[in-house]
């Protein structure tokens, strides 16, 4: 009878006892924007396209999971709204004209500011 | 784990219900035979059968073995039935002392252009075999029998075969949509079912 | 006193509500405040996973396929990336083995952890979420130098993986793997002996041995009825014939046993990747990553079945293949499929407020469900 009763109370003391002593340790929350993270070199953010390395071989649209993300007639277009950033065309191009840039923050208010044109002679 | 006899491990199967067998392991079968005797076996006994039930039949009716895709990794067993036996064959399988195949893995469905196909993947733990049962459906008139009373995961599965395939299970006891809308027209996953882009 | 008559009353628990773990809609029959019968309704987040497949090519498929379950993305490119080395006999060297059993068991970690994280905020209490989500990081942190991304992947190719492993990863992993000893020992000291969390989960949602064969279930649910089933130790597959584990099963069927058996396969994950790290450290000269195979011509044929032991159970992926550069049909098993079946079996004659801590315990993830 006693014990039913002072079990609960140690018991409470016990897990008081626990967050006490983690509410003691440093922060792991990050202030954003203020400052940020330094991602390393194989981070997938934004693709560029370099003009001076390209042959025009088609590859990179050969392997897209999303068909109709990079299109080359006469332009070159990549529509930052429906890639899905996963590297394929990086990988797979034989004369590095695509690179991975640790860009982002790609967010913007028009549709049209995603899509990336160059033209091709 | 229960070790079990090397060699035809359908037998007794073999001797109640009209089966083919389409692929048997290598380790199942006898030193020094080949795929292709056991096939020659397999046409014997089945001709003594039928001309034991006075049913005609001449040299090309389809006992010759089935080419279309059975040419499976990793090597389990495959047996073709008829639509009829499939309920039948499932119980005994289950039930019985020597097979012993307790689970339903999954049932897969496969749209071949002349016809449908569904293939059972049966587990049986005690002895550590797989096996694969497919069975054809014409595209005219899609009906085959339920088995949600014999194995119960068969339930929703047989749902999703009707949603996207379109095949109806006769004694299904709650047949009706799963993934698309109630008011949907059309079966999303068969062939002919052409997926438009609107850009 | 004359006993009061009541009738039964249908309420919906719809589709958006914080402990439906997904998009999941139960319709539930309630005697007063007991539940009587439920009905689950789910096809919300159907996203066409195996119809995608017949147009795409081999390479064009395999950034997609981390997208089934996104909680254990290795689990399911490993099993895509398994049945096509199976049909072109591909032999992959031993160095990838290790790497890919590393990145596997660390994967199973993280999900334990969520999975932690949430049930603990289903039953009232706050503090657990954010001190697993303080490990969680730490892992998704090691996942990001690694492979470039924190949840989808796009790591295993045919014929091994694409980057490799080198000291400072490794040294990061190892001390992850060290501390995480002392955390895990403070997460139990806080929750095991709380008489609030033993009342609310002691003999609840008593899941038999048949109905577990008939609904065909595996994984953490079918050990916790005691019944030893896992396919790391019946058909060993990359190098667990060389590892030493344990596979904890046990014999109360309710939810506290599947709280227990999970905490204990963190444990178990740990004693793995410790193993694995002592041997990668030792072979680091060792380059051989990836074997010679030509992926954007692939022309496979035939049938093939591959299945992994993931965190929720048996997963398999069947792939028809008839000799062109698309295939012909794919078939994901998922295990979440199944587990939504037995909530109407085990959730009988309890409370209202039960059914959410039962449906919390099975471990359930939408988008396998649906794909």
């Amino acid at each position: 009878m006693i014990n039913s009763f002072f079990n609960p109370v140690k018991e409470l003391f016990r897990g008081l006892y626990i967050t006490a002593k983690n509410s003691l340790k440093d922060n792991v929350t990050l202030l954003y924007p203020e400052k940020k993270k330094n991602m390393n070199k194989f981070f997938r953010g934004k693709i560029q396209y370099i003009k001076e390395n390209c042959i025009k071989c088609k590859l990179c649209q050969r392997v897209c999971p999303s068909k109709n993300t990079i299109q080359i007639d006469k332009y070159y277009s990549i529509n930052y709204a429906q890639c899905i950033f996963c590297g394929n065309c990086v990988e797979y191009c034989p004369r590095q004209a695509l690179i991975l840039t640790p860009n982002y923050e790609l967010a913007s208010e028009n549709k049209n500011d995603l899509i990336f044109k160059e033209e091709l002679i | 784990m229960i070790k079990i006899r090397e060699v035809d491990l359908f037998e007794n199967l073999k001797r109640k219900f009209d089966i083919r067998i389409e692929n048997c392991p290598r380790m199942f079968l006898d030193k020094g035979n080949e795929l292709n005797s056991v096939q020659k076996d397999m046409k014997c006994i089945v001709k003594r059968e039928y001309s034991a039930f006075d049913e005609h039949l001449t040299d090309d009716t389809e006992l010759k073995c089935d080419t279309e895709l059975n040419h499976i990794k990793p090597d389990i067993y495959l047996l073709r039935v008829k639509k009829e036996d499939i309920r039948q064959i499932l119980r005994y399988l289950k039930n019985s002392e020597e097979y012993f195949f307790e689970r339903l893995d999954c049932m897969v469905c496969c749209d071949r252009k002349k016809d449908l196909e569904i293939m059972y993947l049966l587990q049986s733990d005690k002895y550590n075999v797989k096996c694969g049962i497919r069975v054809e459906i014409d595209k005219k008139e899609n009906q085959i029998a339920t088995v949600s009373d014999i194995f119960s995961n068969a339930n929703l599965e047989e749902r999703e075969i009707y949603d996207l395939f379109g095949i109806k299970f006769i004694n299904h006891p709650d047949l009706k949509r799963i993934f698309m809308p109630e008011d949907f027209v059309g079966h999303p996953l068969r062939k002919d079912f052409i997926i438009q882009r609107l850009n | 006193m004359e006993k009061i008559l009541t009738d039964r009353m249908r309420i919906n628990i719809g589709p958006q509500h914080p402990s439906t773990h997904g998009v999941m809609r139960m319709i539930v029959d309630l005697d007063g405040e007991t539940v009587e019968n439920v009905e689950t309704v789910i096809g919300y987040l159907h996203r066409g996973m195996e119809k995608m497949a017949e147009t795409s090519t081999y390479i064009q498929y395999l950034p997609i396929v981390d997208r089934i379950d996104y909680l254990s993305g290795f689990f399911c490119s490993y099993a895509y990336v398994n049945g096509i080395e199976l049909l072109m006999d591909i032999e992959i060297s031993e160095k990838s083995k290790y790497i890919r059993t590393i990145t596997m068991e660390l994967n199973r970690m993280a999900s334990h952890l969520l999975w932690l994280g949430c049930f603990m905020m289903d039953l009232g209490a706050s503090s657990p979420f954010f001190y697993t989500f303080i490990e969680r990081e730490k892992i998704l942190d090691i996942f990001e130098n690694l492979t470039g991304n924190r949840m989808m992947y796009n790591y295993y190719t045919f014929g091994g993986v694409k980057r490799d492993i080198d000291k400072e990863n490794l040294y990061a992993i190892k001390k992850f793997s060290d501390e995480f000893v002392f955390a895990l020992k403070d997460l139990e000291e806080l929750i095991n002996y709380n008489p609030i969390f033993i009342s609310r989960t002691k003999n609840l949602g008593i899941l038999e041995k048949e109905c577990a064969y008939a609904y065909s279930i595996t994984g953490v649910n079918l050990r916790a009825s005691g019944i030893k089933k896992d396919l790391r130790k019946d058909k060993p597959y990359l190098i667990y014939e060389n590892i030493e584990f344990n596979v904890p099963i046990s014999e109360n069927k309710d939810v506290q046993a599947r709280y227990i058996l999970r905490i204990k396969e963190l444990k178990e994950s740990n004693k793995i990747v410790q193993q694995c790290i002592d041997w990668l450290l030792t072979n680091l000269n060792n380059k051989n990553i990836i074997t010679d195979v030509k992926p954007l011509t692939l022309k496979p044929e035939g049938i093939a079945i591959s299945e992994v032991e993931s965190s929720r159970g048996l997963m398999q992926c069947i792939i028809y293949a008839d000799g062109t550069l698309n295939p012909y049909r794919i078939k994901w098993r998922t295990p979440s499929f199944y587990n939504v079946q037995i909530i109407n079996e085990i959730s009988k004659g309890y409370l209202l407020s039960d059914l959410i801590a039962i449906f919390g315990s099975l471990d359930i993830i939408m988008p396998e469900v649906d794909r």
